[in-house]
């Protein structure tokens, strides 16, 4: 069966070329330097391929052609790109796309002085790092980033404020976890204008990576996903153009839950890549190795459980494109910012997080002691897709949010 | 802290299981488990060389505690302690807070065994481990941290060798008898603390197409010529164990340091089959120093206005840990104490005991290694963090499940106990049929 054959319903011929063009991409520049990506703690490997991505246009993909961007708006064609890149690293598949993600409000918004500042910058040559930031510490008084992301909070436990003084923002607050942190040209951050006001409240903010005010805690230290980085974020009186407000009261909030959504279609698609690296390794190490007089794929057993991956990941793909290609046609399929579009992303996202967590420690059982060492690649896939579970919104909320879609969870 | 007075301690630890010197020893362990690996156990993965962190620990718990000398014979100066649920009891304590050092313990005792057990139970071949014992006894009573393995994986499948229906045919390390010496060549791989240990039990094979007759248990002490070792494995846990391949070119030691055939075969089976039982009480303690954390920290965090634990589908989660913790603690304790008492349960090695200990172990490795993962899911992204604890949790249990054979032959080995299923190598029917007597 060709590898991608079923899935053709749902592609345009550049998203056929580009999922080629990313498959090649990744046999030649990551899987050859996957095993080192742990080590890599400086990020000298993952900026230059970073760096090659942004060649290959990557970074300006979604901004506006009058900008010098692709003016790419396809949820389908970035997904395929997600599963693509992850299926060689996920950490280096979130690192290069979260820049777009956090440029989507501004540009979905049309907002004419962010992307004039930042535009040609980010459709430039050179690598530069966009950073989505909403998670904030949280802790015995709540906040935590599944209560910042639950749409029934209504952004009342969003702790950073911004407060208009003149013609300028003035943001405080905390923020954690978000990818690019610490490395980003620019972020855009998730305030509340009166944590009272409910979504009306809810301000997305773009904040220079050089801002005075704003400062950065130590890198986290994980179980995986080396090339994302994170780190704490600190804002101190941080001041920024009263025009780097994505959109307005209310319009933000909507972009702000458009962007979970998003994302939830396209860690779907990231799961899924995650699954297919560790899925494709043992399948040939479990075609060489013999154990007990033959190759270890060809005891029933095995094969059982080597089916059990192979559904895993082609149902999840499946439903990945489904809702990525429901989300890029509301003329068919109804309004993106709704309950029922929601809870499909979130089936995706949580469905495909399951079954990476379930290939990764399958592949691991049948490669024996060889699938807990980092030659083997496998350990790498296993520790890196865990994270997926648990962020965007983590498996509780994402449930939750699947919930939405059928009945008035008010969770 | 263990607290021994509790209704819970109690319900835990039975009395028809748990003595009271078994009890103390225990309590020894949780003390310095408490004391010394706690307050470090999310640095152990940066302590590369072992020499900041692991090799104090282990010092002062092998040599000033005194569990190096646990299975030496009284006659040596040792504790003779061969009480398996002793041994369970201390090895869940330790994987509470880290697998690999809990590894790296249980294994010294591991390669010391088989001696100890021919010293003391097999008349046969008592002179073998005295010889052993009056040679290497002393080295592992003294006041220096040493450490021995229980050599028997290869780099071709190290399942192939565990199936103990292969009757050792598929060991491929050479053991050869020329005039007093043994010459042995042949490629280890993987075993606990290989690459540091001072003395190896060494699993061979004469002649394979013998089996048993041809099996071979070798002490090989090292540094000694024509042993070498390779790299240190790259793991993504269990850090405090130490695993690398042993090559073996021409090595020769005296004859007398190893015996063959059928009652060598009999000890070898022994050896790994308590080593099932040993397994599900540090899958015990991972789950339970995971438990730990997620209690405490669900405890605290709120999230949707209350703590996470609070949530009921968290409680049901957590409800379910503790069953788990519960169970496999039973399981343990009653495998070791009928292990204790061979004179009421039989042999060891029979397909019913070996088989109840190998699928245990495999059911309750896979259980604990599945509510770990999804217990991180409770934390969100501090479960992740290593500054969390709780990620450390995830990537050591793995390992639990891949040791010993793996799930695969363990759940096989429990049909043994009801229909004779032939999982071995040679298909069902096929094994080559030799005589398994000397
Ligand atoms: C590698 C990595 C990359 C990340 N990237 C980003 C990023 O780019 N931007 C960003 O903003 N954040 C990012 N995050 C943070 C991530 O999105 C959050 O960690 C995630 O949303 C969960 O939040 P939390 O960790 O605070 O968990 P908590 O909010 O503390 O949740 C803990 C647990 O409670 C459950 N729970 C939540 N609400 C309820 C409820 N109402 N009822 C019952 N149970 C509930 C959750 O499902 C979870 O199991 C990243 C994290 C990591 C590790
Ligand atoms: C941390 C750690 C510590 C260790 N300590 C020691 C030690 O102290 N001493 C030592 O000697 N070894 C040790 N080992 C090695 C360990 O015991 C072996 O690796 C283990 O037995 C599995 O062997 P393998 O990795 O070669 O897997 P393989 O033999 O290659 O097996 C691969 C897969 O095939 C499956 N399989 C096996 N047999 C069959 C069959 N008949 N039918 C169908 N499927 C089958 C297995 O379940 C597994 O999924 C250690 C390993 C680790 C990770």
């Amino acid at each position: 069966m060709s590898e991608h054959q079923h899935m053709d319903l749902f592609l345009k011929e550049e998203d056929r070329m580009a999922r080629e063009m990313f498959h090649g991409f990744v046999d030649k520049e990551i899987m050859p330097v996957r095993q080192k990506i742990d080590d890599d703690t400086e990020h000298r490997i993952v900026g230059k391929i970073l760096q090659r991505l942004t060649d290959m246009g990557v970074q300006k993909a979604a901004f506006p052609k009058e900008y010098g961007g692709g003016g790419s708006s396809s949820v389908v064609s970035a997904s395929i790109m997600h599963e693509e890149l992850a299926r060689g690293d996920s950490g280096i598949a979130t690192a290069a796309t979260v820049t777009t993600w956090a440029f989507l409000p501004a540009i979905l918004a049309g907002n004419k002085a962010v992307l004039d500042h930042y535009g040609p910058m980010f459709c430039g040559p050179d690598l530069k790092m966009g950073c989505f930031a909403m998670t904030e510490p949280g802790g015995s008084h709540g906040g935590g980033g599944c209560d910042i992301e639950n749409p029934s909070m209504h952004g009342c436990k969003i702790r950073t404020l911004a407060r208009l003084e003149g013609d300028e923002w003035v943001i405080n607050g905390q923020k954690a976890w978000a990818s690019n942190s610490g490395v980003s040209d620019a972020y855009c951050v998730l305030c509340t204008t009166d944590p009272d006001a409910g979504d009306e409240g809810i301000a997305l903010i773009y904040i220079p990576g050089s801002c005075k005010g704003l400062t950065f805690g130590k890198f986290e230290n994980k179980a995986g996903m080396q090339g994302d980085k994170n780190c704490m974020m600190y804002f101190e009186n941080v001041r920024v153009p009263k025009e780097f407000r994505a959109a307005g009261p209310g319009r933000d909030a909507q972009l702000f839950h458009n962007n979970v959504l998003l994302a939830r279609i396209n860690t779907g698609a990231l799961a899924v890549g995650n699954a297919r690296g560790a899925f494709e390794t043992v399948l040939k190490y479990a075609g060489e190795r013999i154990v007990a007089d033959k190759p270890i794929r060809q005891h029933s057993i095995a094969a059982g459980i080597l089916a059990d991956m192979a559904i895993g990941i082609e149902t999840a793909r499946t439903y990945y494109l489904a809702a990525a290609y429901m989300y890029d046609n509301p003329e068919t399929y109804g309004s993106v910012s709704s309950n029922s579009m929601l809870s499909k992303a979130s089936i995706a996202k949580c469905y495909a997080a399951d079954v990476a967590v379930m290939v990764t420690n399958k592949a691991m059982e049948l490669m024996g002691s060889y699938g807990y060492v980092r030659d083997y690649d496998v350990e790498k896939y296993w520790r890196d897709c865990k994270i997926i579970q648990l962020w965007e919104g983590g498996a509780q909320l994402g449930r939750f949010d699947v919930c939405r879609g059928y009945y008035d969870c008010s969770l | 802290m263990l607290n021994q007075n509790s209704q819970w301690y109690k319900l835990q630890y039975p009395e028809c299981f748990v003595n009271e010197d078994q009890r103390m020893i225990q309590k020894v362990v949780a003390d310095f488990v408490d004391k010394e690996i706690m307050p470090v156990r999310y640095k152990l993965d940066e302590d590369e060389t072992h020499e900041e962190i692991v090799e104090p620990i282990l010092k002062k718990l092998q040599v000033d505690l005194g569990f190096q000398k646990t299975v030496i014979p009284k006659d040596y100066g040792g504790n003779e302690a061969l009480s398996l649920v002793s041994a369970a009891l201390k090895q869940e304590q330790l994987s509470r807070a880290d697998y690999g050092i809990s590894l790296a313990s249980a294994c010294v005792d591991w390669g010391l065994v088989p001696a100890t057990m021919a010293y003391l139970m097999f008349p046969s071949v008592k002179d073998w481990g005295k010889t052993v014992l009056d040679k290497f006894a002393p080295m592992f009573t003294e006041d220096k941290l040493r450490f021995a393995c229980f050599n028997m994986s290869e780099v071709q499948s190290a399942c192939d060798i565990e199936n103990n229906l292969n009757e050792a045919r598929l060991i491929r390390t050479r053991a050869e008898l020329q005039g007093n010496e043994w010459v042995i060549n042949g490629n280890k791989h993987w075993a606990s603390n290989s690459g540091i240990a001072d003395l190896h039990c060494l699993a061979c094979n004469m002649d394979p197409a013998s089996g048993v007759k041809g099996f071979a248990l070798i002490y090989v002490p090292v540094p000694w010529p024509g042993v070498s070792h390779g790299k240190f494995e790259v793991k993504c846990g269990a850090k405090g164990d130490r695993n690398t391949s042993t090559y073996f070119d021409n090595a020769r030691v005296p004859k007398e340091w190893g015996i063959q055939g059928s009652v060598a075969w009999e000890i070898f089976l022994n050896n790994v089959v308590s080593a099932f039982a040993m397994n599900i009480a540090n899958c015990v303690g991972i789950l339970q120093g995971a438990f730990d954390i997620l209690l405490e920290y669900t405890g605290d965090r709120v999230v949707g206005g209350k703590p996470i634990r609070e949530h009921l589908s968290t409680a049901m989660f957590i409800g379910e840990m503790v069953a788990a913790i519960s169970v496999g603690r039973a399981a343990f304790l009653e495998m070791c104490h009928q292990f204790d008492h061979p004179e009421i349960y039989g042999s060891w090695i029979t397909d019913s005991m070996a088989g109840k200990a190998r699928s245990s172990l495999s059911y309750i490795a896979r259980i604990a290694n599945d509510l770990i993962s999804r217990g991180m899911e409770f934390m969100g992204a501090q479960g992740f963090a290593r500054d969390g604890l709780y990620e450390k949790y995830y990537r050591d249990v793995a390992a639990a499940k891949l040791v010993l054979g793996g799930v695969q032959l363990g759940l096989f080995s429990g049909c043994r106990a009801f229909y004779d299923l032939d999982f071995s190598s040679f298909g069902p029917g096929k094994l080559p049929k030799e005589p398994a007597t000397d």
